[in-house]
């Protein structure tokens, strides 16, 4: 394993675009999905778009962005704080084994917290199990799967 | 539905709040969960906020309330289209048995539409085997399942 020096957790800003970008897309890539690049636009004005509720924290090693952690507030029936929808969690692979994944989900605990959420909550896939392992240890499984249906 | 019966799908009025609180109440008691008096008082008031992207519909056999759909609209990262998330779906146990739950499920995904939403996604408990047959014939089963952590 690699000496890291330094992790730090905030958030990512405007001008690193660049950096953001190949995290994003190494997350799709893994879940098999392309975006257009007008929806990249979208996605990424929306995460700087103080009017909306979708955020994005990044993990630097030694200055380097080599994680991100994007999630959003919704309302929900159960409790009047929001819930906190952790929707997407991706390190580079250069960046594994260092905690930052651990270290990004500890952080959006920490937002939600702030912002009053009742709840953090997010979706993996079954056979995910080298993220399952993790999420084991820093949540619950709550024993619900999902169903959908696909529209337009 | 029986012959003499007539099922229709509409809001739930402001003036139900008894009738709904009945079927609301009976599937918090078959999730095991209480939600407080004043918690119930804002979801009530949220539903009939137009302000609010919180929604309710009910399934009226013959006029009367015989079950209910409680749904959110919430932004996504991958898509320009919000998700609608189908919060809580009940239908009473006496009324079971006649379609009322994919009538509402449906009319959710009509709601969905118009919304321009891209997708309407919910989770139901893996062991619920009775429901899951339903939504095995109306939506998809994605493959992810869910993490959550409750916050205090």
């Amino acid at each position: 394993m690699r000496t890291v020096e330094r992790i730090a957790i905030r958030p990512v800003g405007e001008g690193e675009r660049a950096e953001w970008e190949p995290l994003w897309k190494g997350y799709l890539t893994f879940y098999k999905a392309t975006l257009s690049p007008e929806q990249n636009d979208l996605t990424w004005a929306r995460l700087h778009d103080p009017a909306e509720p979708m955020h994005l924290l990044g993990a630097y090693v030694d200055g380097r962005l080599e994680g991100i952690v994007h999630y959003l507030f919704h309302r929900s029936t159960w409790t009047a704080g929001a819930y906190c929808y952790l929707q997407d969690l991706f390190v580079a692979e250069s960046g594994r084994n260092h905690g930052l994944g651990r270290a990004l989900i500890e952080a959006v605990y920490a937002q939600a917290r702030n912002a009053g959420a009742s709840r953090v909550y997010w979706l993996t896939h079954e056979t995910n199990e080298t993220a399952r392992a993790l999420y084991d240890k820093v949540a619950e499984r709550s024993g619900f799967i999902q169903y959908r249906k696909m529209l337009g | 539905m029986h012959k003499d019966e007539k099922l229709e799908i509409r809001p739930v009025g402001t003036g139900e709040r008894v009738e709904w609180e009945r079927l609301w109440r009976a599937f918090q008691a078959v999730h095991q969960f209480t939600v407080s008096d004043e918690t119930m008082e804002v979801t009530w008031r949220r539903f009939h906020d137009p302000g609010e992207p919180m929604y309710l519909l009910g399934g009226y056999v013959n006029g009367e309330l015989c079950g209910i759909v409680q749904y959110v609209f919430h932004r996504s990262c991958t898509t320009t289209g919000d998700f609608c998330f189908l919060h809580n779906l009940f239908v009473a146990d006496e009324a079971r048995g006649r379609g009322i739950g994919r009538a509402l499920i449906e009319a959710v995904y009509a709601a969905a539409e118009r919304h321009g939403a891209s997708r309407v996604l919910w989770n139901v408990l893996e062991s619920n085997t009775r429901a899951r047959d339903l939504y095995d014939k109306i939506a998809q089963r994605s493959g992810f399942i869910q993490y959550r952590k409750d916050l205090c």
